[in-house]
């Protein structure tokens, strides 16, 4: 206020105006800035916002032909539809999801919960970030020389779904982790003390106040991560194996081999030999951008209900 | 510093004394008839912050007791001692000891989960977990375990009636606890505390979230607790301190200096910082 005003008289004795419209002017500069800095955070998210679906309506627009309901369901030889595939990518999703969350939840609520702070946390942190900074190819050789192989002390798995959902944890664990302990950390102190206060003792703490306090923000951790495993690419590579068992692709044992559609993707593009491969390719990164919508959208929908549900009735919307 | 005279003088005999089998010599704050808790040279440091001095004090069973004192002088430290919520705390440490009856609640075979059922705990700020208003205040029973559902429903109900909650949620208890107020947040929370049948109720700085309504609401409520329930508020409102208690203890950085009756420490205080404190000289 004083700096204005010692400079509006200053300006005053320069100029000879009235201080008052010295004044309006540094209003109306004020006014403008305001004006162009709002537009120009808004043009970016509408840039952005229309990148995302221009490039959505593309891929939709360059696949859409061959996409119907056998495309999707079915199998057959030559390679043109990919029901195997579909099928892969959720059997590998989800059973990398139910290694993944439990180790990923566990390790975060020892981080914050139990753990205390100090050099043992640090290092297992630092660990975390380093690992999550590893190229997926790099672990998708290490997946296939640790589970794959059998030879220099690797498990054997096989090149098997099974291999390519452990190297997918691997991959995202520390997004996992790190997103957990976030979302325990801003569950706030003062649950923590009327839990204990009331003689809870702390694994009922975490299991009844932390998780269920958690859970919108520990549910968008999981569709981060899910999306992340449907579209991944190189850590699968060496480890599930190019092509998908024609016959019996439905089947539950994790030991077969099975490509997801993202992989079945690359190799059609590099190696494809059938006569529309390029076509097959397009139109199944278009059920790749589909499936990952669905499955985002209908992961939020289930954290919603089950959120009310631990909230009770008129509950706050979920963040998730 | 902690020694006090003055305070402890001849004719006083409802005031502190100076405890003759200390070390210290330190002042102990006694009370007439029946005591429910009773700190002995109590001690808690922050790291290496001595945040509560060599405290002796004896709680009243079934009265309410304030803590006053100015922000930071140690007053709710102190309270949260009294169910080792300090257990929580990275970093802090308790010496001395804290009769409840006549068992030493830091002893090493003291059951922590125990003590808390013994001892409740409501809190400055309202803080309901974000689920239902019967989730809230059937979780002390939960996590006992050992109740049925028809139990659970009547104790919820018994408790949200003791609290003078009942009228107002009786219609919605399956709806969240975040859509009540702020006041019937924390008669939520008092009911809550209130469900597990505690022998001692602490409530640190209870009204300092609420507008004057709900602060005189929770005030009557505190006035009829009392008849079952031993009481010990932290408050820093004066008057509050005087509306509701028996007996008044007066801190400041960390000392007790000075407790008695509510009346007299108000009408006659023997400290000069204490008259300093009541007469709105600083604090």
């Amino acid at each position: 206020m004083e700096a204005i005003a010692k400079d509006v008289s200053v300006a005053e004795r320069r100029t000879g105006q009235p201080q008052i419209d010295a004044r309006a002017a540094r209003r109306a500069r004020a006014r403008l800035a305001d004006r162009i800095v709002t537009y120009t955070l808004w043009s970016i998210a509408l840039a952005l916002t229309g990148l995302l679906i221009y490039f959505i309506f593309y891929i939709i627009q360059q696949g859409a032909s061959l996409i119907n309901w056998q495309f999707v369901t079915q199998s057959n030889e030559a390679g043109n539809l990919v029901g195997p595939e579909v099928f892969n990518t959720f059997y590998i999703l989800i059973l990398s999801l139910l290694i993944c969350v439990p180790l990923g939840m566990g390790c975060a609520i020892y981080l914050v919960e139990y753990a205390r702070q100090g050099a043992v946390t640090t290092v297992i942190r630092f660990a975390t970030e380093t690992l999550a900074g590893v190229p997926s190819i790099i672990l998708g050789l290490f997946g296939f020389i640790f589970f794959a192989s059998s030879i220099n002390g690797g498990l054997g798995f096989g090149v098997s779904r099974l291999a390519g959902a452990l190297t997918l944890v691997i991959l995202n664990l520390p997004l996992l982790v790190r997103v957990s302990e976030d979302a325990l950390r801003s569950v706030p102190d003062e649950l923590r003390e009327a839990s204990a206060a009331l003689g809870a003792n702390k694994f009922q703490t975490v299991t009844r106040v932390l998780i269920p306090a958690a859970i919108p923000a520990l549910t968008t951790g999981v569709i981060l991560t899910a999306g992340k495993m449907i579209g991944e690419t190189a850590a699968l590579l060496y480890t599930t194996g190019g092509n998908s068992p024609v016959t019996g692709w439905f089947s539950l044992n994790p030991f077969l081999p099975g490509d997801t559609l993202a992989v079945h993707l690359y190799e059609l593009r590099a190696e494809g030999i059938v006569a529309n491969a390029q076509q097959i390719a397009n139109s199944t990164a278009t059920l790749l951008i589909i499936l990952l919508l669905v499955f985002n959208l209908g992961l939020r929908y289930l954290a919603g209900l089950l959120n009310r549900w631990f909230a009770g009735g008129t509950s706050r919307t979920s963040r998730g | 510093m902690a020694l006090q005279p003055e305070i402890a003088r001849e004719g006083s005999r409802e005031r502190a004394i100076l405890g003759p089998d200390t070390v210290n010599s330190q002042y102990i704050a006694r009370i007439d008839g029946a005591v429910k808790m009773k700190t002995v040279e109590l001690n808690v440091y922050y790291g290496s912050n001595h945040a509560i001095k060599n405290v002796s004090l004896e709680i009243p069973e079934k009265q309410v007791t304030a803590l006053m004192g100015p922000s930071g002088c140690g007053k709710s430290t102190f309270l949260r001692a009294l169910n080792r919520m300090h257990d929580l705390t990275p970093g802090a440490r308790v010496t001395g000891s804290v009769l409840l009856g006549d068992e030493d609640i830091y002893a090493p075979k003291e059951d922590v989960v125990h003590l808390r059922q013994r001892v409740g705990m409501v809190f400055q700020r309202p803080n309901p977990f974000p689920r239902s208003i019967f989730e809230n205040v059937s979780y002390g029973l939960r996590v006992q375990g050992g109740y049925n559902a028809s139990q659970m429903r009547e104790t919820v109900e018994q408790s949200l009636r003791s609290a003078a909650l009942w009228d107002e949620v009786k219609d919605r208890l399956n709806q969240s606890a975040l859509g009540l107020s702020g006041g019937q947040q924390q008669r939520l929370c008092i009911a809550r505390a209130l469900a597990v049948s505690p022998e001692v109720l602490l409530m640190d700085e209870p009204c300092s979230a609420l507008d004057p309504i709900a602060t005189l609401k929770i005030e009557e409520l505190i006035e009829q607790l009392k008849q079952q329930y031993t009481i010990a508020i932290v408050t820093h409102n004066l008057q509050q301190a005087a509306r509701v208690s028996q007996y008044t203890g007066f801190f400041l950085t960390g000392n007790l200096i000075e407790y008695a009756p509510t009346q007299q420490i108000f009408s006659r205080p023997q400290d000069q910082r204490t008259e300093d404190f009541i007469t709105g000289r600083f604090g």
